[in-house]
């Protein structure tokens, strides 16, 4: 699966600022609601339960790098955005580190192959140190779009 | 001295979700202090269990066949253990 086809260009955050793990997510939830994905009575539901699902274990996983989640009946299809926090975020990560790079996802509830293939993909790509060092390094929305690009053509 | 063994189990994702974050998060933690390497196979993939993100690259639906194997000091138990994580669809004990 390509990133490219499943990040929302509209929904892409290059300077996010943000006190709390909950603040970060709603700002990417809500961004993905300003971009049309999902009616916006949804958002406050979206954003509880990707807070549930962190309760289960941080998807602040190490690196600088968080994926908040949760599958959602909202999104007929999978939808992800991306936040760059040049501050970085307090994210209660694994490694103890803040988060610089968040990927958040949704997904529909009956589509359980479509979320494990988004997982594979951002995964595949965040271990590679000069996919994420031009990410971070990324200002706007289309540069981040033209690297997700480069990435999916394995021109990195 | 503790001798270094080489130990393989095959085990089968039974959750409903497949091999997700939560479980890929479980089974990180089992190995991390594992003085040894560990690998998870699955057909021609091969990837390092000490890693979530590779892990995470397994994408490994529901019914997914997967091979553990453990290379270092007591790698039976160590395999044992994973084994047991997945047999209890990663709940705690």
């Amino acid at each position: 699966m390509k990133l490219a086809e499943f990040v929302i260009e509209d929904a892409i955050i290059t300077d996010l600022t943000a006190n709390s793990k909950e603040e970060a997510i709603r700002a990417m939830v809500q961004s993905l609601c300003s971009a049309g994905r999902f009616a916006t009575e949804n958002e406050d539901n979206i954003v509880a339960a990707i807070m549930k699902r962190e309760e289960l274990g941080s998807t602040g996983i190490g690196r600088g790098i968080a994926v908040p989640h949760t599958k959602h009946p909202s999104v007929d299809s999978l939808v992800a955005t991306i936040a760059i926090a040049k501050e970085g975020v307090e994210f209660q990560s694994l490694d103890g580190e803040d988060v610089y790079i968040l990927f958040l996802l949704i997904s529909p509830p009956d589509r359980p192959g479509d979320h494990l293939r988004g997982l594979e993909s951002i995964s595949r790509h965040l271990k590679n140190d000069d996919f994420c060092s031009f990410l971070r390094q990324s200002k706007t929305a289309t540069d981040v779009m033209e690297l997700l690009r480069e990435a999916d053509e394995d021109r990195l | 001295m503790t001798l270094e063994t080489t130990s393989h189990r095959e085990v089968t994702v039974n959750l409903e979700s497949g091999l997700h974050m939560v479980p890929c998060s479980r089974i990180a933690e089992h190995v991390r202090d594992f003085a040894g390497t560990v690998c998870i196979m699955v057909e021609d993939r091969s990837v390092d269990a000490k890693s979530i993100f590779d892990l995470l690259t397994l994408r490994a639906p529901l019914g997914t066949v997967l091979t553990i194997e453990a290379v270092g000091p007591n790698s039976d138990d160590l395999v044992q253990g994973l084994a047991a994580l997945f047999e209890r669809n990663f709940e705690p004990e």
